[in-house]
């Protein structure tokens, strides 16, 4: 176990010092793909049944201690959610990453919606092109109609283990339409405010579309090429040159 | 101390005692429950416009006003970092007449530092309206002017002007404490000659911000005007 193998993505989990903690889990666990970062990073994938075993497992015999971060990204192309629980533990000096993929979700469930929020028409105007104004994206939705941020999946919560987990749970919920039962106030808002749209990081949200309908963008914004930009106003009257 | 209760979804209320829809969490109107002679320490009536003294008293005024501008210390944003050097020895903007004051019910002067998200607009429209009049809004940074680097984000407004009067933008990003100064200098210029109606052109176009302010605040949960 040489700490220069970590350099250039070399290293592999036999190398790394992880490599008596991936034994452990590989005899309990079923691991779809497990490789090292670095020496002090791995990361291995789980399916969702195996995922809360596992974190607990590592949480309460193999010393990984500290949950650093739980974050998703959002792997359009696949239809999956790739959710990443990084855990660290401080007598390694090592961390896990815990990947666990769970359909992104996006076939709307309709349901019907007990009240509109605030009755506006703009409060339709964020939705998806194509699908009803009224079309919640919910199969997790709590009663409180116009609490609720649309979510289109759900995984296991783990505040039971980290209560801070909550806190990024809700996060998720509101960011990426990622349920967690259970996870307390997670029907609360997080950062945004009355949000209706789909939720903004994930990547079929259209940003500049968003900003462009919604916050009066102010005319004049404009690029200009500069070889085009150059010419007009230096030398209108010279030929174009041939395009390399 | 008092236990917190912390109010799960479920056991919301979901109506306010004046048939609104609370969204997101019950909030009241804060003069809802009062007797009636004590409501209209919470006005919510709408703003009107101010004619102007007569003549030398106006030019008089506005002398005055424009020698001793308080700013709001309301920092809305990165270009807030600008202020601190403006306040202290080597800027010393106290040798032009301007100090900050804590509350918006003091100042006179709102400075929009850069950026300003929806969740702050709310703030930024709450805070200019209980400002008392007369009232002028420095715009600080590109952002306030069309976005800035922020111009396509979900979650920032692209141009201040649709959401409040806005008296004298300043470019760049961040200005620098000199450009605020300058910015200032505008300001005093502007007032001088009796063109800083900010407050009554708010008054006078009251529905269109409101309208624009109501399209993007989409949990409106606030008096429609309150000072």
């Amino acid at each position: 176990m040489s700490k220069e193998s970590g350099l250039n993505g070399t290293v592999t989990l036999e190398q790394s010092r992880l490599a008596g903690t991936m034994q452990e889990i590989e005899r309990r666990f079923e691991l779809t793909d497990a490789y090292a970062q670095r020496d002090s990073l791995g990361f291995v994938t789980v399916s969702r049944k195996d995922a809360v075993p596992l974190i607990t497992h590592m949480r309460d015999y193999l010393g990984f201690t500290h949950l650093v971060l739980v974050t998703a990204v959002d792997v359009m192309e696949r239809g999956i959610l790739r959710l990443v629980y990084l855990l660290h533990n401080h007598g390694l000096c090592a961390g896990i990453g815990i990947q666990v993929e769970i359909p992104r979700g996006d076939n709307p469930v309709t349901v019907s919606r007990s009240g509109d929020a605030d009755g506006s028409e703009e409060s339709r105007a964020g939705t998806r092109p194509g699908h009803d104004g009224d079309t919640l994206f919910a199969p997790g939705l709590a009663s409180t109609a116009g609490v609720s941020k649309p979510a289109y999946t759900e995984m296991d919560s783990i505040h039971h283990l980290w209560a801070q987990a909550a806190t990024y749970q809700r996060e998720m919920k509101e960011m990426y339409g990622v349920h967690f039962p259970g996870s307390p106030r997670i029907d609360d808002e997080f950062a945004l405010e009355g949000w209706k749209d789909i939720p903004p990081m994930r990547r079929d949200f259209d940003t500049l579309a968003y900003s462009e309908r919604t916050f009066f963008p102010r005319p004049g914004r404009e690029t200009h090429d500069p070889v085009e930009y150059m010419k007009q106003n230096m030398y209108p009257d010279e030929p174009t040159p041939p395009s390399a | 101390m008092s236990e917190a209760k912390i109010v799960r979804p479920d056991e919301r209320e979901d109506k306010v005692g004046d048939g609104r829809e609370a969204v997101g969490r019950a909030i009241r109107l804060a003069n809802l429950d009062l007797p009636e002679a004590d409501r209209e320490l919470y006005c919510d009536a709408r703003p009107q416009a101010v004619k102007p003294y007569n003549g030398i008293l106006e030019k008089f005024a506005n002398w005055a006003r424009a020698n001793s501008l308080w700013i709001l210390g309301f920092g809305t944003g990165c270009g807030a970092i600008e202020l601190r050097p403006l306040m202290t020895s080597r800027f010393d903007m106290y040798r032009y007449g301007i100090q900050p004051r804590p509350t918006p019910r003091q100042s006179g002067v709102f400075i929009i530092g850069g950026y300003a998200s929806v969740k702050t607009l709310k703030r930024i429209v709450r805070s200019y309206e209980q400002m008392q009049n007369p009232k002028f809004v420095l715009a600080l940074g590109s952002c306030t002017i069309n976005g800035g680097m922020y111009w396509d984000s979900y979650n920032t407004i692209n141009r201040l002007d649709h959401y409040i009067p806005v008296d004298v933008y300043i470019a760049g990003c961040m200005p620098r404490p000199e450009a605020l100064i300058a910015g200032f200098n505008k300001l005093k210029e502007i007032i001088r000659a009796g063109k800083g109606e900010g407050a009554n052109k708010y008054a006078e176009n009251f529905d269109w911000y409101k309208a624009n302010q109501k399209k993007v605040i989409r949990d409106w949960n606030m008096p429609d005007y309150n000072w």
